[in-house]
């Protein structure tokens, strides 16, 4: 095997996908995927109770309220446009304050509130911001509270925010889509206008071919896995460590990538496999997003172990040791994945040498 | 002539045995998905108290009508340990002495233990929910707020005390990938017939093109009914409303086959079917992501076709609504559905000339 001509190969490869959409696609999806999911849908994830707020007139509930970190407040111009909102579920409850209200409440008079109820809202976030609301009207008020109850976090274990559990699936998403759709749409053409062939009647052997593809869906992955986290200001963690595992996780995904490249006959074939496999692959990204899901059912998942060890790196701060499992299972995959590309790929030899 | 091609499409189907296999396949990995993600929604709040006055006592009663959902703890240290293993939110300790001061109306400090592990904002959610309430409990401090009149009125279906799963919310949603996902394969074969120019060698024998679209609308749209009906017959949500979901489910598969069409019909090859395939499926996928969280519901996203499907699923499966409350999705399904139809199959007969 010559490391010059797996170099020219890999040229190839990259002059050639530049016009290729799905290289394209692969390096510009993930990213903006993960613009996307910050820009759109922010904190809509948090898990947060939400609030809908319309005021006749000036009030300071709505700058009380929303200086709240327990609730997701979102104010309105009119009351149809705070009705529709409840209506669909975007806020849980709907508040519709009158023309001084505020004047009532701090002089103790009596006074009209509207509440709008979805009636999906759960019991326990209609209670918060009931209670919520409350807790704003007896400042506002200036009533006097004798007692005071102050929240003592025991220990400090982080929470996973809504951004974080979005993180692995966008790994995996990267990762794969970088790793596992260039070389097997790259070896899926080749197959299909017959240039594999062509290419082997040259000194270049299908070893080399191979490597090249894989070599290329690496650098995607790797570089599109890269983007994702630095994008998401997740790259955290010790850094060689995290390379070398989002390296091994592009690797296995190229491999995975060049597996189906060359059992799957044409395109058709391709796309019904991604169809099939692709929930089994994002499985535990989607799983993370959905805490009551018991962690063990992501583990039965081989890209669990592809996407974990980065986000226990740059999230936890874990180290080589505590990951030992973890890697060593991926290495697994990797080598399993190796073994069977090769297989494979003698058996594609030997039907080119046949077809010669 | 159609019914022909059908059986010649549907034999090739069942002829390439990996792709039945895969198709088989993601169904079930669907519904693997629908029985992994719990069947209940958790809506309490994880508080638990430990109170060292008597039970009988009356502010202890009034507190304990107070906060319905509270789980009373025999002592500090099991208390400690239920949050640390997370098994409650937030716990309190409350002694003889503090009943005292909160019934005389004495500054009392009381502090609310909150598990490792809980969210932030519960945190203050969580504390300003206890100082309500004890303060209620210590005098009438909230007298001057009961001065407030409230009206309340419930929009849609009233489900307080009993709110749907996380499961229950992803039905539509996985009845939309099916179909979507199946709308994709259908483009990708209606595309390869095109390249490859065996839907022109077959016009030129007295196959007419409107005959072609029909066989390929025909085949689209069962082959994802069936398996849609498969999925929820499986999960058991055929059963609630079995007449409304399939009627929605036609015209989802309607919908569906007038994107498979327009893909087809924009897209040069394989790859741009897969390209164009996600530029389609990112915005038809929003109104899916707005019933699993509805936080994400928004005025704008009832115009993206896909959300009379999952609207009308999500009602017709989880509320069992009359024919009257799905006529706006069923006639916005049908509408959109036939006009994508019009549109993808006018394209495709144009590249077919």
């Amino acid at each position: 095997m010559s490391s010059r001509r797996i170099l020219t190969l890999l040229g190839k490869e990259i002059r050639l996908g530049a016009t290729n959409i799905f290289l394209a696609y692969a390096i510009v999806f993930p990213i903006l995927f993960s613009l996307l999911v910050g820009l759109v849908f922010g904190d809509l994830f948090s898990g947060k109770p939400r609030l809908g707020i319309y005021a006749a007139g000036e009030t300071q509930v709505i700058q009380r309220l929303t200086a709240k970190e327990s609730l997701l407040v979102r104010v309105y111009m009119s009351e149809d446009a705070l009705r529709d909102d409840v209506k669909r579920g975007a806020v849980e409850l709907g508040l519709i304050l009158p023309a001084g209200f505020d004047q009532a409440v701090q002089n103790g008079e009596a006074t009209t509130l509207t509440s709008l109820r979805w009636g999906e809202a759960s019991l326990r976030d209609l209670v918060l911001i009931d209670t919520t609301f409350a807790k704003v009207l007896v400042d506002m008020a200036g009533i006097s509270t004798p007692v005071q109850v102050e929240a003592t976090p025991l220990g400090n274990v982080p929470t996973a925010s809504w951004s974080e559990r979005l993180l692995p699936l966008l790994v995996i998403m990267a990762v794969l889509l970088g790793g596992l759709v260039v070389p097997s749409t790259s070896l899926i053409d080749e197959k299909q206008s017959r240039t594999l062939i062509a290419v082997t009647t040259t000194p270049a052997s299908l070893l080399e071919i191979y490597t090249a593809k894989v070599l290329l869906g690496v650098l995607i992955g790797f570089f599109t896995g890269w983007a994702t986290l630095f994008l998401n200001d997740a790259f955290a963690g010790q850094a060689a460590l995290l390379l070398g595992v989002l390296g091994l996780g592009a690797l296995a995904s190229s491999l995975l990538g060049a597996l189906l490249g060359t059992v799957t006959k044409d395109m058709d074939t391709f796309i019904a496999v991604v169809k099939a496999l692709g929930i089994l692959l994002y499985a535990p990204g989607i799983l993370a997003l959905i805490p009551q899901v018991p962690e063990w059912v992501a583990k039965i998942f081989p890209t669990y172990y592809m996407v974990d060890p980065v986000i226990q790196i740059s999230q936890k701060g874990a180290g080589l040791s505590e990951l030992a499992g973890e890697l060593a299972i991926l290495l697994a995959f990797v080598a399993t994945l190796l073994l069977a590309l090769v297989f494979v790929a003698e058996r594609q030899k030997e039907k080119i040498a046949l077809a010669g | 002539m159609i019914s022909t091609l059908i059986g010649k499409d549907l034999r090739l189907y069942v002829r390439n045995r990996l792709y039945s296999f895969l198709t088989v396949l993601g169904l079930v990995a669907y519904i693997a998905i629908y029985f992994l993600v719990p069947a209940s929604s958790d809506d309490s709040f994880g508080l638990g108290m430990v109170v060292e006055a008597p039970q009988d006592h009356p502010l202890v009663q009034r507190l304990m009508q107070t906060i319905e959902d509270v789980q009373l703890v025999d002592s500090r240290q099991t208390l400690l340990s239920l949050l640390t293993d997370e098994k409650l939110f937030a716990g309190m300790v409350l002694t003889a002495e503090d009943v005292t001061k909160i019934e005389q109306g004495q500054p009392t400090k009381l502090e609310l233990l909150i598990a490792p592990g809980a969210p932030e904002y519960l945190r203050e959610a969580m504390a300003d929910l206890m100082g309500i309430a004890m303060n209620d409990l210590s005098s009438a401090s909230g007298g001057r707020l009961h001065r407030i009149e409230e009206t309340s009125e419930v929009l849609g279906p009233d489900l307080v005390g009993k709110p749907l799963s996380m499961r229950q919310r992803m039905v539509p949603m996985l009845a939309f990938f099916v179909l979507i996902i199946e709308a994709l394969g259908m483009a990708a074969l209606i595309n390869q017939e095109v390249v490859t120019e065996t839907a022109r060698a077959l016009l030129v024998t007295p196959l007419r093109t409107s005959q072609f679209m029909t066989a390929k609308a025909f085949m689209s749209v069962g082959l994802a009914t069936i398996q849609v009906l498969i999925l929820l017959l499986i999960t058991g949500q055929i059963t609630k409303a079995p007449l409304q979901i399939l009627v929605l489910v036609l015209l989802g598969g309607l919908l569906m086959t007038g994107v498979a069409f327009l893909i087809a019909a924009i897209a040069r090859d394989y790859m741009g079917v897969f390209a164009w395939g996600f530029v389609f499926i990112i915005p038809l996928t929003l109104p899916t992501l707005s019933v699993v969280f509805p936080g994400l519901a928004n005025a704008w996203m009832e115009w993206i076709p896909s959300f009379f499907l999952v609207d009308g699923l999500h009602r017709a499966v989880n509320f069992q609504v009359a024919w009257s409350d799905l006529t706006s999705d069923l006639l916005g399904l049908l509408a959109t559905g036939l006009v994508l139809l019009a549109l993808g199959g006018g394209l495709l007969r144009r590249r077919f000339q």
